[in-house]
């Protein structure tokens, strides 16, 4: 298990993976889609917040992949092109349905214990993450989880990058004032 | 809060709760597959053509040879599929050299078998262009090809037995049985 770990984790088998995929091997192919179906997988989920939907994103998010492999110009980098190219086709799917809510100044929460998190299981953090509404739940997880930039993140979502952090900053707050609710408390 | 961020960010593993159906790798699977070259097609209708009129040939000079030497194209590669037909296709062997029929009928079984003689034969020569020329992917595709090609004709072999041995049954005919050299 630990040694199919490191396998998939390497760069090296990565780039030589994608090297086999320009020459049409579809063991490569089998090989980059086990590697990442997962990740990209959860990261279209909490744009969508629609697992079928999802589902049917990553697929042809992984198929656009092969087809345009040869467009890619440093083979280690298909893990972070593959996550542009799903959380662009995730985005376009809920854009018409996003938008970004007016930004609640007053919302101030109150902080009396430090780790007041580490009482909470993952599964209740992410319900609460999911729970956010669009717009800035989108900012928060591509920022929080998938570790995008706010300046990419606002190219994306086509907004200002002082938009997308104001958001950022309201989803913290308001998912911190949902944690500490009754709900999860 | 930036410890609660952190927090997040350390533990991203797991926030990737959702599970993926194995149907949307058979999905990709079915787009990707690799469609015949045209001169592959030709090949193998070529092939198969030359089959059937070996086939005709062989019924009508009632040749009465019923050996068939395993050729033993190398295995490309060791994929799980080629694994799988490898093994698919000794099973068949196995059970054709192991089910007695009775030596009138194997005249009728010498015309199938002959036409898995020649498919070996192609595929041998087909795969020693193929690796002379280091055509490594279309040397995949035909190692796929002959397989499935062999494995449907000794499907037919292991028919027209139980075809052969039914009929016998019904008409209690006891002759004289043995196994097939295969």
């Amino acid at each position: 298990m630990e040694k199919t770990s490191t396998f998939l984790n390497n760069y090296q088998h990565i780039a030589e993976a994608v090297s086999r995929v320009r020459k049409n091997d579809q063991m490569a192919m089998r090989f980059l889609y086990t590697s990442f179906a997962k990740s990209m997988l959860n990261l279209s989920f909490r744009i969508t917040n629609d697992l079928t939907l999802s589902e049917d994103i990553i697929q042809e998010a992984f198929l656009k992949s092969f087809k345009e492999i040869g467009h890619l110009k440093d083979p280690s980098k298909y893990g972070t092109w593959l996550k542009r190219i799903v959380a662009n086709q995730s985005i376009s799917y809920v854009r018409k349905t996003m938008k970004f809510e007016v930004i609640d100044e007053e919302l101030v929460v109150k902080i009396e214990d430090v780790h007041w998190y580490k009482k909470l299981d993952f599964a209740q953090i992410e319900e609460a993450i999911l729970s956010l509404p669009n717009g800035c739940r989108q900012v928060l997880t591509l920022y929080l989880l998938d570790g995008f930039k706010h300046k990419e993140i606002a190219s994306m979502l086509n907004t200002s990058e002082s938009n997308a952090k104001s958001q950022y900053s309201y989803a913290k707050k308001l998912l911190r004032t949902k944690l500490k609710s009754h709900k999860y408390a | 809060m930036p410890d609660f961020e952190n927090y997040i960010q350390q533990n991203k593993e797991h926030f990737d709760s959702k599970e993926v159906d194995p149907n949307i790798w058979k999905n990709i699977e079915q787009k990707i597959k690799p469609k015949a070259r045209k001169w592959q097609k030709i090949v193998w209708l070529v092939a198969c053509l030359s089959l059937i009129f070996s086939g005709v040939l062989a019924y009508m000079i009632k040749e009465k040879k019923i050996v068939l030497k395993e050729s033993g194209p190398r295995l490309l590669a060791e994929t799980p599929a080629n694994k799988a037909y490898e093994k698919t296709l000794w099973l068949k062997s196995q059970q054709i050299q192991s089910t007695p029929v009775s030596n009138e009928y194997k005249n009728q079984l010498q015309l199938l078998l002959d036409q898995v003689h020649y498919l070996d034969k192609l595929y041998a020569s087909t795969f020693e262009y193929l690796q002379n020329a280091s055509h490594t992917d279309d040397m995949a595709k035909s190692q796929l090809e002959y397989y499935q090609a062999k494995s449907e004709l000794l499907d037919k072999v292991l028919f027209e037995i139980e075809k052969i041995n039914n009929n016998e049954k019904e008409f209690n005919i006891n002759s004289e049985k043995s196994t097939l050299v295969y």
